[in-house]
């Protein structure tokens, strides 16, 4: 597996000498950094598996801040945004805020508030990928499962015993047996608890409607 | 010394005293010959008066007779000014009435040298001697002379004459005029015809014709003594008109003064106006040399406390530190020059309007990107400076921005596009702003420079008139076009030569 690739902040800003000084500011603080001049050029080189965070201008020509968060949203893109303006605009950063926007400072922005921001943002992304990445890793297990062991499955995790799954799929108790001892396996889990751990990331409930007690 | 003698002698003296003042006045202004030929009456009366005033005492009949026939040359030159006199100066009297009284005293004065005695006496036999008026006088015995008809022809004429003439000046309305002077002359006409009847024997009486003849030189000398009062008058009114001038013009250019000084408060509000609703733009446009000096900073502070630090990343971040500070001087400074208030016209200077464009667009940028107006350019390279005010410049180029901005709100945000354009056009440096708004209807093309003209809510109708008035200062001309597809554009141009008289005033 390779090593995952360092974050980078992307400093999206029509102002030369703002992104220069706050790209600065942050590689003094040892954070990689990459500038945008136009939301424009950051969409066209956008990869998705970079990890990092946005310090996007809100007032920009061509494509504003909210507008490029709107675009990001779209594509399913999870940075988080940090927006920098030039005064305070309320109606906006409530705006930027109810769209999921990480922080949001007015510039002159300080130091002690922006490094720490975008510190918290990396390190958000980077849960969020280590999450996305377990998440895909049971997801691809979940994937080898056949139709009827992912119907044991959803039994076993909702708490029921063999003899109910049988009764329930209309299949012997020892072929259940044969089943879940496969989904462990595929599963990569010790026992039901894990399991149970496993597929409620995933979303998984188990079935518990289907017999009275 | 008789009364008689007494009253002869002071009527020759304020004749002549008369005619001495008037000589005076008429050696001040030589042009006008009316004193001059007053004048002349005056002394003639003084003439006539003194050959009287001999006659009476005459002792001999050879004296008498010489005094009767030299008598004529006084009463012809006495007789031919009053008829000049009436023409010159009352202008009436009829001019063949006039040429015949003087063609005919001449006649008169040529035909008594002739005869042998005068034209008045055939033959002068002998003097009668009787007191009259308190004294001894003397009148002719002599046969009259049948030619001295014509002189009574001639005084018959003259009072003609003087009647005529003073109906005409009574019908002018110069009534007064008609009174004193026609009246005097038809009076003294009336009055000479005492000489015939003398002579005739049918009344015995001295001869009087000089008072008869100095009243009219009296009547003549009041009349011209209350023209000249008159233009004393006239001339203390004169004067006091045109101090009354002087202090109008002064309070005239007080006023224009004060009116200067209005239309420059005006201005002056009208461009803080403006900026007001540039004031967040503006605030922005401070922020970020703000934000760009604080990072930069703060980035060097960190980097000084790592042991290892780079000098050259260092020397960096301080120059764009300077660079950035000037760069935020000078927005203030823009700012600090729009809002001042200036000193009416005193602020010429070269100026290129393409840095004038440019330097607004840099105070909207922030207004224009949040209204989502893209401007394009199209200046014209070499562009010769004009003699102008910048900062009102500005404010025009700023009005027509902020307008056409206005205008476009309702549009779609991608048909926000604004052209700014300039070009030299016969002479004069011609500047466009062209929208892609809602246009303006033909008809009001010319309507909106008016003053209190809008189409907002919140505006004054003050901006666009305003920018006429600071064209108009420049002698330049700003009007307003219909665009072919859509919105409108705004033109002005300015004169290149156009130098304003203010440009001399040395700072």
């Amino acid at each position: 597996m390779p090593p995952p690739p360092s974050p980078t902040v992307f400093v999206i800003d029509d102002d030369a000498a703002v992104r220069k000084a706050v790209s600065r500011l942050l590689r003094s603080a040892g954070i990689a950094v990459a500038v945008f001049a136009l939301p424009r050029e950051f969409l066209a080189q956008y990869d998705p598996d970079m990890p990092g965070c946005l310090v996007l201008d809100l007032a920009m020509p061509d494509i504003n801040g909210l507008q490029l968060q709107t675009t990001l949203g779209k594509k399913g893109c999870t940075l988080p945004i940090i927006f920098l303006t030039g005064h305070g605009d309320v109606s906006k950063s409530v705006q930027a805020m109810k769209h999921g926007a990480f922080d949001f400072f007015s510039k002159p922005v300080k130091e002690k508030d922006l490094l720490p921001a975008v510190r918290a943002a990396i390190e958000r992304d980077a849960v969020a990928r280590r999450e996305q990445a377990k998440l895909s890793e049971i997801c691809a297990r979940l994937d080898t499962l056949t139709p009827r062991e992912r119907e044991v499955l959803e039994h076993v995790v909702a708490g029921k015993l063999n003899k109910q799954i049988a009764s329930d799929l209309g299949i012997t108790e020892a072929t259940v047996k044969m089943h879940r001892a496969r989904v462990m396996t595929k599963m990569k889990v010790q026992g039901v608890a894990d399991l149970v751990r496993l597929t409620e990331v995933c979303g998984i409930r188990g079935i518990v409607t289907s017999t009275p007690h | 010394m008789s009364w008689m003698t007494i009253l002869w002698s002071m009527n020759a003296t304020a004749c002549l005293t008369l005619a001495g003042f008037y000589c005076v006045v008429w050696s001040k202004q030589r042009e006008n010959s009316v004193p001059l030929l007053f004048s002349c009456s005056a002394i003639a009366a003084a003439a006539i008066a003194a050959f009287e005033l001999a006659m009476m005492h005459a002792e001999t009949v050879e004296q008498y007779q010489a005094l009767v026939r030299w008598i004529h040359v006084p009463v012809w030159a006495l007789i031919v000014s009053f008829v000049i006199f009436v023409r010159l100066y009352l202008h009436a009297g009829r001019l063949w009435l006039a040429w015949s009284i003087c063609g005919l005293r001449t006649l008169v004065l040529i035909l008594n040298f002739i005869f042998t005695s005068s034209i008045n006496y055939r033959q002068i036999t002998g003097l009668r001697q009787f007191s009259w008026g308190g004294e001894i006088i003397s009148v002719p015995i002599g046969v009259a002379n049948p030619w001295g008809l014509l002189s009574s022809v001639s005084l018959l004429l003259l009072l003609i004459f003087f009647v005529d003439a003073t109906i005409t000046v009574w019908r002018r309305g110069d009534r007064r005029r008609a009174l004193v002077v026609g009246g005097s002359m038809i009076l003294g006409a009336i009055l000479a015809w005492h000489v015939p009847l003398v002579i005739w024997g049918i009344i015995d009486i001295p001869f009087f014709l000089c008072f008869a003849y100095s009243g009219i030189v009296v009547a003549m000398g009041y009349e011209l003594s209350s023209d000249i009062t008159r233009a004393a008058q006239l001339a203390r009114k004169l004067k006091a008109s045109q101090a009354a001038l002087r202090k109008s013009e002064q309070d005239m250019e007080v006023a224009a003064l004060e009116a200067a000084r209005q239309r420059q408060e005006l201005t002056h509000l009208a461009r803080v106006t403006s900026l007001g609703e540039l004031s967040s733009s503006l605030a922005h446009e401070l922020t970020h040399p703000l934000t760009a000096i604080l990072s930069n900073a703060q980035a060097a502070q960190r980097f000084l406390a790592n042991d290892d630090v780079d000098l050259n990343e260092l020397r960096e971040i301080l120059n764009d530190i300077v660079a950035e500070d000037q760069r935020a001087g000078e927005v203030i400074h823009r700012l600090r020059s729009l809002l001042k208030k200036g000193e009416p016209q005193k602020h010429c200077d070269d100026v290129d309007v393409n840095e004038v464009a440019r330097d607004v667009l840099k105070l909207m940028r922030n207004d224009l990107i949040n209204q989502n107006v893209t401007v394009d350019t199209d200046l014209a390279q070499n562009l010769p400076a004009i003699r102008a005010d910048r900062v009102q410049l500005q404010q025009v180029v700023l009005n027509l921005l902020l307008n056409a901005c206005e205008a476009m709100t309702a549009s779609d945000s991608s048909e926000r596009q604004l052209l700014i354009t300039s070009k030299l056009e016969n002479g004069a440096v011609r500047m466009s702003v062209t929208d892609r708004g809602g246009g303006i209807p033909e008809e009001k093309l010319e309507q909106v420079f008016e003053r209190f003209f809008t189409t907002k809510k919140e505006g004054m109708g003050l901006g666009l008139s305003i920018c006429r008035s600071i064209i108009n200062e420049h002698e330049g001309k700003i009007w307003a076009t219909k665009n072919a597809d859509c919105g409108a554009t705004f033109h002005f141009s300015l004169p290149i030569n156009h130098v304003r008289n203010e440009a001399v005033i040395t700072e």
